[in-house]
């Protein structure tokens, strides 16, 4: 059945793209991660503009992420002061990410710097949670329990000031490492164009030692309201937020995202990181090819928007 | 002559009932017009209203000069009309099918050797600022090193004609008047291709035209217009789903000979409806509230989403 989109201007199968949320969905409710890296592209292969597809799969990540939170909520996995402090950081780390992502475009070479980043980060961050997991699954398997009791008192990290109580992470931290992870996420988000939970993710895990679960709600949590900023930015700044096609992929993504988090309950730890950490390669191993293979068309052309 | 009226269901996709219904219309089409070409004193179209005037058939000379031996000039008649004057997009707008037709008629003593009649009509959108980039090798990695600026370039262009454009007429002639895809209309100013020769800057209008041809931005029907009759042709034309939004105006040019005799102009014009018409001016003159809207628009459904789920579990 097809639905002429307003803003994309063009015509789509509903269906296609309430299935594109859903799989998106799915994965969101189960990692804990936006899915804006895997929306975007998957738009554009389907002929929606690039700059709609951006603006829009801003919009689907907000509903999939506040579904996604309430799910983890109930199961008692969000520690929304976590949240929160990771929120304030972002918005820190997001105002000086658009100063650098103008400077880039001066430079011109915005493009290139936005696949390099996408392949050093995920490229590192995947392979260290594979080779961690694949360890922490060893030890599991052999019956040996795996460390539970995350030491908390020694390490740089806890001679800094303003220490407080996260309950629900069970941690008691200074204020200043998850404000500065928040900063840092939020300038790469605002670069890379994502919400950042595949950045926030790990780095809760293994900077911060929150249990994976609760990393998992927080970080949803987080991606939400750092999208919902995102959503509004494009929709006032660019128009390229098409409504009607994010009200597809919402339908698909909600029922994906609930799904997944049920799916995602019943995994351990170890292997939720061990299925992160393979899709985060996959991602980064996909665009080394793109930045690598001949193109089938070295070039491209796009028509920019009349003013009216 | 009859004209076709903006009817909704001439749009595409066709359903196999639709398809006949438009199928019968065309022929009624046809009917009409073999009846107005039996009363050749009485060309204008008066018997229906239009919804835009139609602009007078026009009559151009032949360009090639006459020989003195026949001093009663053939003039040629052309009148063309579309089977559609407005095309409305709406929700369920998935492209539409339109239909060209019209009379070619001479007056004045049949000339000698004066070769075939062709018909060539083109369709083209509002033109746009189009930029063109190539991406190059560099240390192992494909960028997008280079890139041009076209200010004018048309978003949809179509070409469709009795015969291959190559047999209606010289190059030259058919890049006076922008005929065929090598001879769309995209231009840049020199300062936006400095450091371009015209070579490599032909490379990127080339590939434009490429990249608009793949993705059915700019179509070429060589035969899609057929002589029904003497004097009578039509042909017809799908546009695609992504068709620009605004006017599309249609040169329909009669040939003869391979040169230019007459030519007549017509317009369609593609607007938003309804709900399409609010979300785009809605999205565009509040967007403040726009954004807000759909940010509150995803909240309800995720948080819809998992009440209704902890409702079915009991929970």
């Amino acid at each position: 059945m097809d639905f002429y989109l307003p803003i994309a201007e063009t015509a789509a199968n509903i269906f296609v793209f309430i299935g594109m949320g859903a799989a998106v969905g799915f994965l969101s409710g189960m990692f804990g991660v936006g899915g804006g890296f895997l929306i975007t592209p998957l738009l554009m292969l389907t002929g929606i503009p690039s700059a709609v597809a951006v603006g829009t799969g801003a919009a689907q990540v907000v509903a999939s992420s506040v579904s996604g939170t309430i799910a983890q909520y109930r199961r008692n996995n969000v520690d929304l002061k976590m949240g929160l402090v990771l929120c304030a950081g972002g918005l820190i780390g997001a105002v000086f990410g658009v100063q650098a992502v103008s400077a880039l475009r001066r430079a011109g070479q915005f493009d290139f710097f936005v696949s390099l980043s996408y392949v050093v980060f995920l490229g590192s961050i995947g392979a260290l949670m594979l080779a961690e997991s694949i360890n922490a699954i060893r030890k599991s398997k052999s019956g040996r329990p795996a460390a539970k009791r995350r030491d908390t008192h020694d390490g740089l990290i806890h001679a800094l000031p303003w220490k407080i109580r996260f309950h629900r992470s069970k941690i008691y931290l200074s204020i200043i490492p998850p404000l500065a992870i928040g900063a840092f996420v939020g300038l790469l988000s605002a670069i890379m164009g994502v919400g950042g939970g595949f950045i926030m993710v790990p780095a809760m895990i293994y900077l911060l030692k929150m249990p994976t679960n609760v990393v998992i709600g927080t970080s949803l949590f987080q991606i939400g309201v750092v999208t919902a900023l995102t959503t509004v930015l494009h929709a006032t700044s660019n128009q390229n937020v098409d409504i009607v096609l994010a009200f597809l992929l919402m339908i698909g993504a909600v029922v994906g995202a609930e799904l997944g988090a049920n799916a995602g309950q019943n995994l351990r730890g170890e292997h939720l990181r061990f299925w992160l950490a393979a899709i985060v390669l996959l991602v980064a191993a996909r665009i080394s090819y793109d930045l690598i293979a001949t193109p089938a068309n070295v070039y491209s052309s796009s028509f920019t928007r009349e003013t009216r | 002559m009859r004209l076709a009226q903006d009817d909704p269901k001439h749009r595409a996709p066709f359903g196999r009932p639709i398809r006949e219904l438009f199928r019968a219309i065309g022929i009624a089409i046809l009917v009409g017009l073999t009846a107005t070409a039996a009363h050749a004193q009485a060309p204008t179209p008066s018997a229906t209203p239009t919804p835009t005037p139609t602009p007078a058939p026009a009559v151009i000379q032949p360009a090639t000069p006459q020989t003195p031996s026949s001093p009663p000039q053939t003039t040629y008649r052309l009148e063309t009309d579309i089977s559609m004057r407005s095309i409305p997009i709406d929700v369920r707008f998935s492209g539409a099918r339109v239909v060209i037709f019209g009379s070619a008629s001479q007056m004045g003593p049949p000339p000698v050797n004066a070769g075939p009649i062709d018909v060539v009509a083109i369709i083209q959108g509002a033109p746009a600022h189009l930029t063109v980039r190539r991406k190059t090798n560099a240390w192992g990695v494909w960028l997008n090193t280079r890139s041009v600026e076209f200010e004018q370039a048309p978003r949809y262009y179509a070409v469709v004609s009795t015969r291959p454009l190559e047999a209606v007429a010289k190059t030259s002639v058919l890049a006076e008047y922008g005929i065929g895809f090598e001879h769309i209309p995209i231009s840049t100013t020199l300062n936006q291709a400095i450091g371009l020769g015209p070579i490599q800057l032909n490379e990127f209008r080339d590939a434009a035209i490429q990249l608009g041809i793949a993705n059915r931005q700019y179509v070429r029907l060589d035969g899609g217009l057929t002589f029904v009759g003497k004097s009578l042709f039509r042909g017809q034309i799908d546009l695609p789903a992504t068709v620009p939004v605004g006017q599309l105006d249609v040169s329909v040019f009669l040939f003869r000979g391979g040169e230019v005799v007459a030519r007549h102009e017509n317009r369609v014009t593609v607007a938003r409806q309804g709900f399409e018409n609010f979300v785009y001016e809605f999205a565009h003159r509040q967007s403040l509230l726009y954004g807000l809207m759909t940010v509150a628009l995803a909240t309800l459904i995720g948080a819809t989403a998992s009440l209704l789920i902890q409702l079915r579990r009991g929970g």
